[in-house]
């Protein structure tokens, strides 16, 4: 609009600072846009520097179409559960003395209390060490390799931590053909993904071993088509799961679809009996799944040059990471935060350990707190209402790239989950992503004490953003 | 112009939810056109006889919807993401649009695509990245910040030059555009004498004259102080002045700013005499008298400017009143005051009020010192004690410096008031009282009480201390100008009916010999 | 046990009504089709075989291919695009169970027009009804870009169609028709729309035009496959018109063409064909339209050639 034009037009302000401007608007009639606006990048200099040189024009319009390549492979990825395996016989690079465990990488040295119990835990269950006191010298000892799930192919629950003989899902993304694996869930609350370790928590990882693995790999051995799991999770979005911290509808459907293969498998009735009382035992069941399902649609959109795309944000405890599109394995990291929300009966936030697990997954494909209002029976357990469950969802619109039509939120008008966190917009709107997770005993032994409300760290966005400057923005 | 084609896979549209997106997408700032249809053989042969062809166009099936979407090149990214915008029905608004706040600009011009002009306060660090985006959406820009680097500033006012844009500031303290006060504004009349001013406070008095004279104002344009400088070369004054020039509204054009550089004031002056409207200039404190354009007339002072252009729009002098100086007061001022009362002091909250009273002052004497004073052997910082005649800009940088401006929070200059009082040697106390959009609910009400205990201090040792103020209004603001006026006679505060008329009578009121 | 049955109860939604013949050739061996698209009182589904046919409120009218339940159960039809429907004895949504029952539907088939009637309408009837039909066709009130491009090339090819026909030609017939096929921005294009008002009104018993119809059917149906022409709704909604079956609302209007010239009737009957869809029903009125006019060039046409077979002929 030339200024002349603007003189024959009726004034249509954005008021962008001082509140008292836009009054004085209000007051002489004309009704301006205001804003609530926040300085880009928390106000750091560099950042802002740095997110400037990714707004230049030819820059930007790069960024545009390798993010829009991002986003379209993961709108487009069709996980399909394929069976399950043993982690040794199918992870990439596991071995004996491997350990993966949640977030970025991380030695055994500054590893959160709940971490360490799940690692001391899962050696004595390999038979690495005959109790607790031994497994914690071996792990300090140098002879068990440490190493992210994110970096084979994977994601972990809570601690995270998979070892040889665990059994784990295999997904395979049917678009693009990569596949990534997760362990299964334990279900009860005192497990060793929450750094629980006593000769119960080892029986439960034995049986799983022994029976609910080989059943339920027999069971989709039989299911040659094997299981849309994309379909799966949208129906359970339809049915009032966020698909992280609330997963009764989808443990529902999963186990719906598993249980005539389970039948037909040629284990007893008692041992077929047991998995379906095990699944019954905790909604939590299909958690793993929907993780694995995210992180083979995120693995897709991965290494893609120029994008501004998160595929990953995950976190150990102690340090919360995440990577992006257009800067591959990289990890960006900052402090793992408190988690905020209801604790259980007899706790307090002083027993509370730090933000953990790889099940941030979820919210970078676009759903757990990103879907919040697709489950408004669950507000409660994290503190908030209705209303602000509708809000978190919205708000996410801000700092993502697209809406995945293919899983969508009744409640919103079918709006589709926001998809494909762009660290720009994060930085711009000084909007962090919003996490859904459950909240860990800060000491090894005691499990899940708490849920609540969780963001990265503003440090891994500004770090981010600083590397993509200085590849892309060069 | 670029093309942007985009087939969307297994995607049915009923023809009214096609005929609402055809119609969002084709008001998208930038888009020439959008064509949206499903992609059926004949409709491919429609689009191909009128040149659009693509491979995609030819891979699409009659399931697909097909949209192209013909744009600016400047714009094509954005007109393709509000485009995108609409088609993924993004449920961004919270309820009500009215309550909606964005957190973004780029959010505020999706949701409201109409709006076509920002006003940016935020602190100037940040505030040319947020002018910049707004230029790049095509919305025009008013900076209020101050603090943004002249790199920036040019950048900007290129920008925004290419795109036919305004880009006023930054510390673009006030305009009026279409009648709507922007920043800091006084109410005027809507007429036909349009204003660009490089600064401030000049351009409100301008305005407010001219609404006293029974003038009215069609459009007031800032440009930010630093526009008429070498550097920035007067990039938005050319751009204003040649936008007032085409307004069918405007018949007179008012420019009013300090001196410009040398070579910036001829490309102004040759750009004001192409315009062939009657145009009338205050460059205050410049020593040119003679434009060199017929249609151009240089004045001295917001006064005169004010009157010339009134003139100029056909109105009767003999019908105006003309407030000329009143020589009774003069000489009764001066009989209260004591030998030794022989300095002005002026307080001021406005820059351009602030540099007229100097001005004139500087007609007669040379001993008079300022924090905006040219000649560096006349400076004063902000902590100095004031020397023998002393003007001071309370609104410049080195008294603003982290606090509100004095037009919203007068407490500095309200001590300096009082502090200025203990001085015998002070005859005059000159104070602008600025009303409007943006300043102090009552700024009058909130400085009587230091006004009585200056005066209280001088009369303690036996000498009258005569406050001179001047009420910058009118009778349209709020709080309207009678009321504060009778607030400061009742003060004992005589009144003066302009700036120009504060900077006479202040330098006449402790002149010592015949008025001039 | 109540609570059950009442559950099970919710999930089943009785048919209104039900296109008979559709009825007739539905899949019902339990195969799965899918959710083809949904809109806001229509779901289209794709049966297991192909066919696409239409689940709608019963707020619209029947229709070929058109199976509709009440309004008031409208919202528990909250099936979304792609999910698997279960063509059996009833139509079940596979995941949350929706049951849409047709035993017990009405058996829609469209009005059968008066042949005697008809036939012995002449040709100024048909000219002054066509008339009508012209003065209620609005231009539309905002055309999109695209619109504005087809309606030219619609034009066009609407004149050559009426050429063809006068011309008795045809093969130039058939070539022209399915010119039209296709042409237009929306779900049913423009050009298909005309097609079916034309369609529909020259299978009407008593028409000369049922002359036409080889040329038209040719056209629909033969050469290229129609759902590589235009969208699968619109292909459905072709294919039945050339079948001389349309929206239950075309044949009111071709009934109502007895009451000749402005009868209160007759434009009641152009109205509510004026409000099917967005824009389509102008478009099947204009091919309606141009069908009257036609017949009325045919029937002067026949009555002037009549004295050549006249038994009064020597």
């Amino acid at each position: 609009m030339s200024i002349t034009s603007l003189f024959s037009t009726g004034l249509k302000p954005v008021n962008l600072g001082l509140d008292m401007f836009a009054e004085d608007l209000t007051a002489q009639g004309v009704e301006p846009v205001r804003m609530d606006w926040t300085p880009p990048g928390g106000g750091d200099p560099e950042t802002i520097a740095a997110l400037g040189r990714l707004e230049r024009p030819e820059v930007a319009e790069r960024i545009e179409a390798a993010n829009e390549e991002a986003v379209g492979r993961v709108l487009a990825a069709q996980p399909f559960l394929e069976g399950f395996g043993r982690a040794i016989d199918t992870v990439p690079g596991m071995t004996r003395t491997t350990i993966l465990h949640a977030g970025p990488p991380i030695g055994w040295e500054r590893m959160s209390g709940p971490m360490k119990g799940a690692v001391t835990g899962a050696l004595v269950f390999e038979g690495l060490a005959r109790d607790l006191d031994e497994a914690g010298e071996l792990a300090g000892s140098g002879e068990i390799t440490f190493s992210p799930c994110h970096e084979h192919q994977s994601v972990g629950s809570m601690a995270g931590v998979t070892s040889a003989s665990m059994w784990v899902h295999k997904v395979t993304n049917r678009t693009h053909g990569n596949t990534a694996y997760t362990n299964l869930s334990e279900q009860l609350s005192k497990i060793l993904r929450f750094g629980a370790n006593d000769q119960s928590v080892i029986d439960r990882l034995s049986w799983m071993r022994d029976v609910l693995g080989p059943i339920l790999a027999a069971a989709m051995e039989l299911n040659e088509g094997g299981l849309d799991l994309r379909l799966l999770l949208s129906q359970a979005l339809h049915m009032g799961d966020e698909a992280h911290n609330r997963n009764v509808a989808g443990t529902t459907l999963l186990i719906q679809a598993l249980a005539p293969y389970i039948l037909e498998t040629d284990f007893t009735t008692k041992e077929k009996r047991e998995v379906f009382d095990f699944v019954a035992s905790s909604d939590y069941f299909s958690g793993p799944t929907w993780m694995v399902t995210a992180k083979a649609a995120m693995d897709a959109a991965a290494g893609i040059e120029n994008s501004t795309v998160v595929t990953a944000m995950c976190r150990n405890g102690v340090d919360f990471g995440v990577r992006v599109s257009g800067t591959g394995d990289q990890w960006f990291t900052g402090p793992a935060q408190q988690v905020v929300g209801p604790m259980f009966a007899g706790y307090t936030e002083a027993d509370s350990g730090l933000d953990m697990g790889d099940s941030a997954i979820t919210e970078t494909f676009g759903i757990g707190g990103f879907a919040m209002a697709a489950a408004p029976a669950i507000v409660a357990l994290v503190g908030g209402t209705v209303q602000d469950a509708m809000g978190y969802s919205r708000t996410m619109n801000a700092i993502t790239t697209t809406n995945n039509p293919n899983v969508t939120i009744p409640a919103l008008d079918f709006m589709g989950v926001p998809t494909g966190i762009d660290v720009r917009k994060v930085i711009e709107t000084g909007i962090l992503p919003l996490i859904n997770t459950a909240i860990a005993h800060k000491d090894p032994g005691i499990g899940m004490i708490g849920a609540g409300i969780v963001h990265p760290p503003l440090e891994a966005f500004q770090q981010a953003i600083v590397t993509l400057a200085d590849t892309i923005g060069a | 112009m670029t093309r942007h084609i985009d087939i969307r896979k297994n995607t049915y549209l009923d023809s009214v939810s096609l005929m609402s997106m055809s119609t969002k997408a084709n008001a998208v700032e930038g888009v020439t056109q959008a064509l949206l249809g499903m992609a059926t053989p004949m409709n491919k042969e429609v689009l191909a006889n009128v040149g659009v062809d693509d491979p995609a166009i030819d891979a699409a099936r009659p399931s697909d919807l097909m949209i192209v979407i013909d744009a600016a090149d400047d714009l094509v990214e954005d007109a393709i993401s509000a485009v995108n915008d609409i088609l993924a029905r993004k449920n961004t608004s919270a309820d009500g649009a009215a309550e909606a706040r964005y957190r973004t600009l780029d959010g505020a011009f999706t949701e409201v695509p109409d709006s076509n002009l920002v006003l940016i306060s935020v602190n100037g660090a940040f505030a040319a990245r947020e002018a910049r985006k707004a230029l790049v959406a095509g919305k025009h820009v008013m900076i209020f910040s101050d603090n943004v680097s002249v790199e920036d500033e040019i950048e900007l006012k290129n920008l925004a030059h290419d795109r036919g844009l305004l880009l006023m500031g930054p510390d673009c303290g006030t305009a009026i555009i279409n009648g709507t006060g922007l920043a800091f504004s006084n109410a005027v009349r809507r007429g036909s004498i349009g204003i660009v001013g490089a600064s401030g406070t000049g351009s409100q008095e301008i305005s407010v004259r001219v609404h006293d004279f029974g003038g009215g104002v069609s459009q007031l344009i800032g440009t930010g102080g630093r526009d008429l400088s070498a550097e920035v070369g007067g990039r938005m004054m050319v751009d204003g002045i040649e936008a007032l020039a085409a307004d069918p509204g405007t018949e007179v054009i008012v420019v009013v700013s300090k001196p410009p550089a040398e070579e910036v004031a001829d490309k102004v002056l040759g750009v004001l005499g192409a315009t062939g409207k009657p145009v009338v200039v205050c460059f205050l404190g410049s020593p040119r008298t003679e434009s060199g354009y017929p249609n151009v007339q240089l004045v001295p002072g917001t006064k005169p400017a004010a009157l010339a252009a009134v003139l100029a729009t056909g109105v009767d002098e003999s019908t105006l009143d003309l407030h000329a100086l009143n020589i009774p007061l003069i000489e009764e001022v001066r009989a209260k005051l004591a030998p030794e009362q022989k300095y002005v002091r002026g307080l001021f909250c406005g820059g351009t009020l602030c540099d007229e009273a100097m001005f004139a002052a500087l007609a007669t004497y040379d001993n008079v010192y300022s924090n905006i004073q040219k000649d560096p052997a006349y400076v004063l910082g902000a902590t100095d004690a004031s020397k023998e005649h002393t003007f001071l800009d309370m609104g410049d940088d080195d008294f603003t410096d982290g606090r509100p401006h004095p037009m919203i929070d007068p407490s500095l200059r309200l001590q300096r008031l009082v502090q200025e009082a203990d001085d015998p040697e002070v005859g005059v106390i000159a104070m602008d009282f600025i009303l409007g959009f943006g300043s102090h609910e009552d700024p009058v009400g909130v400085t009587v009480p230091a006004i009585e205990e200056a005066k209280a201090r001088a009369a303690a040792r036996g000498q009258h201390l005569e406050i001179l103020g001047y009420v910058l209004g009118t009778d349209l603001d709020t709080p309207a100008i009678a009321g504060q006026v009778a607030q400061l006679e009742a003060a004992g505060v005589t009144i003066a009916s302009s700036s120009t008329n504060l900077g006479l009578l202040a330098r006449e009121f402790v002149a010592k010999g015949d008025h001039r | 046990m109540a609570a059950t049955a009442g559950r099970h109860a919710a999930r089943l939604v009785d048919a209104v009504s039900v296109d008979g013949r559709l009825a007739d050739v539905l899949p019902t061996d339990g195969r799965s089709g899918t959710v083809h698209s949904v809109h806001a009182r229509v779901v289209n589904l794709r049966a297991p075989d192909g066919l696409l046919c239409c689940l709608s409120s019963d707020e619209l009218d029947d229709a070929p291919r058109t199976i509709r339940v009440a309004a008031a159960d409208w919202a528990r039809i909250d099936w979304h695009l792609d999910d698997p429907v279960r063509f059996g004895p009833a139509l079940t949504h596979e995941y949350d169970g929706t049951t849409v029952v047709l035993t017990g539907a009405a058996r829609w088939q469209p009005t059968p027009s008066d042949a005697a009637t008809l036939a012995a309408l002449g040709a100024d009837d048909l000219r002054a009804a066509a008339a009508t039909i012209e003065r209620q066709i609005l231009p539309p009130a905002h055309r999109t870009p695209f619109e504005l491009l087809s309606a030219d090339e619609l034009g066009r090819r609407t004149t050559g169609l009426a050429a063809a026909v006068r011309a008795g030609d045809r093969a130039a017939t058939t070539v022209a028709a399915a010119g039209l096929i296709g042409l237009g921005a929306g779900l049913t294009p423009s050009g298909d729309d005309v097609l079916t008002g034309l369609a529909v009104l020259a299978a009407a018993d008593g028409m000369l035009l049922e002359r036409i119809r080889p040329s038209l059917a040719e056209a629909v149906l033969d050469g290229v496959p129609l759902e590589e022409r235009t969208t699968a709704v619109s292909a459905a909604t072709l294919t039945e018109a050339v079948a001389g079956r349309g929206h239950q609302r075309i044949h009111v209007l071709v009934s109502a063409l007895a009451a000749t010239g402005a009868d209160p009737a007759l434009v009641d009957a152009v109205l509510g064909v004026r409000a099917i869809g967005h824009t389509s029903g102008a478009d099947i009125l204009t091919g309606f339209r141009l069908g009257l006019e036609l017949e009325a060039d045919l029937r002067e046409a026949e009555r002037l050639a009549a004295p050549t077979h006249s038994k009064e002929t020597p």
